[in-house]
């Protein structure tokens, strides 16, 4: 079976692929992993985003949340490394550590680590040919080890949450994923099969 | 398997080697040479444009009726003197009683040289083939398609032309010159039909040849540096990455494609 099936252009970008352009993405803009309350994070800059602190009852909470490392991808089919989450049918898992530092009222910092698969799926963010963008959605996360079951859930929203705006910025131009070789138009996929996110379409 | 891997069917690598022609445009060569008793220098431009692409497995684009087109320019010069000789009269002297000797000068004619411009533009249409060369050039990526051997070039038709353009504009030139200039034009008429097709295909072969001898469609060009998202604001920077290993090759399945491999890092 041909790649370009019956379309003129393919693009495939294998997950290591996946995983460069991830850790290009992040590496030049790292303030997407890291988010911070004023007193961790005072101003946004390029290494940190600066958010607002919580009200809670009065009380002042004040957090520092982290990816690392750099999260990588796991496209169907899964390998082991993804069995607490394995990607279905044009899915993809994420895998990352979620690192964070809690103060309440200035008390002592509590910190932590949790490790995170979130199951994604690539949408297609912008449509223009030639200078279209793949996206990313997450749909569900898994958090391995907390128990009771209720507060792994109530845990995993929270993450749920974090995890989408983290990769809610990403960006695949489709330019990339021709590798510069041609404009594309889109016109099949983006689909998350094989190893590869795939595209499809003519060319510009 | 490689990190990124684009595929383009036949429609689609036709597209891509159109662009190349494009890019390619117009190039330039001169130069001199001769036809028979004529020199001629000329001087040329040409451009590719058309043709279609049948992709060989593994590595070979084949470019079906590339059209070239051709602009000539020549100048032809003639020495006169090849034809006709050149002669003097001598000094004749008359003695005449009473008054002296009374001489006449010397006159010499030598014949001269003369110029016929010709110009003559026409497509010619050929089959060739392309291996493909993926190089870093620089800080450059580039797939280049670089033609196997030199094309046939059928030139008689455009041979004859020019061989009747250049006894037409001969006859017109030498038509001119009192007494004599019928006699040559006919000459030259002669002489021309004598050079033949055969004589100015010797002539156009190499010239056009010089066109596509050697000739390379660059099909791919990319910084080894990829940008992948411009800088946006000071708190996002450019995203670039590395191209690390480009490849090209032709593959075969149910249909031929051309394959593009990209190996990258951050």
């Amino acid at each position: 079976m041909s790649l370009t099936q019956t379309q003129h252009i393919f693009g495939g970008v294998h997950e290591t692929g996946i995983n460069d352009l991830l850790r290009a993405f992040f590496t030049a803009r790292p303030r997407y992993l890291r988010y911070g309350t004023p007193a961790f994070v005072p101003a946004t800059t390029v290494a940190a985003t600066s958010v607002a602190a919580i009200p809670f009852f009065g009380l002042n909470i004040q957090f520092l949340i982290s990816c690392d490392p750099i999260p990588t991808v796991d496209i169907t089919p899964g390998g082991a490394g993804s069995a607490p989450l394995m990607p279905g049918t044009n899915e993809f898992t994420i895998r990352t550590n979620l690192n964070f530092t809690v103060t309440i009222n200035n008390g002592p910092r509590i910190t932590g680590s949790l490790v995170v698969l979130a199951l994604c799926r690539p949408f297609v963010a912008v449509s223009t040919p030639g200078t279209g963008q793949i996206g990313i959605t997450v749909s569900r996360v898994e958090i391995v080890d907390i128990t009771p079951d209720w507060l792994e859930s109530v845990v995993e929203g929270l993450v749920l949450g974090i995890i989408q705006t983290v990769v809610a910025t990403v960006r695949f131009p489709f330019n990339t994923i021709t590798a510069g070789a041609f404009g594309l138009i889109l016109l099949a996929g983006p689909t998350a099969e094989t190893d590869q996110i795939k595209v499809r379409g003519n060319a510009l | 398997m490689p990190d990124i891997l684009v595929a383009a069917d036949e429609p689609a690598a036709t597209e891509l080697l159109h662009d190349a022609e494009a890019t390619l445009g117009t190039l330039s060569r001169s130069g001199s040479g001769s036809l028979g008793p004529f020199n001629a220098n000329w001087s040329a431009s040409a451009f590719l444009a058309g043709g279609t692409v049948d992709l060989i497995a593994p590595n070979v684009i084949r470019l079906a009726n590339c059209e070239l087109h051709y602009n000539l320019h020549f100048s032809f010069s003639f020495d006169l003197s090849n034809i006709i000789p050149d002669f003097c009269l001598p000094q004749v002297c008359i003695h005449i009683p009473f008054v002296g000797t009374f001489c006449t000068p010397t006159f010499c004619v030598n014949w001269p040289t003369i110029t016929i411009p010709v110009n003559f533009s026409d497509v010619v249409r050929f089959t060739a083939d392309f291996s493909l060369n993926a190089h870093l050039s620089g800080p450059t990526w580039l797939i280049d398609a670089v033609i196997v051997g030199i094309p046939n070039l059928q030139l008689s038709v455009a041979a004859a032309a020019i061989l009747a353009a250049l006894g037409v504009a001969a006859a017109a030139a030498l038509a001119v010159i009192p007494f004599i200039g019928p006699l040559l034009a006919g000459a030259v008429l002669a002489i021309t039909a004598a050079i033949g097709i055969a004589g100015v295909t010797g002539l156009l072969g190499p010239i056009l040849s010089l066109f596509v001898a050697g000739l390379t469609f660059t099909i791919y060009r990319q910084p080894r540096i990829f940008n992948v998202l411009p800088a946006s604001g000071a708190l996002d920077p450019a995203v670039n990455i590395r191209l690390d290993r480009i490849a090209a090759s032709v593959s075969h399945t149910d249909e031929d494609e051309l394959l593009i491999e990209a190996d990258i890092s951050a």
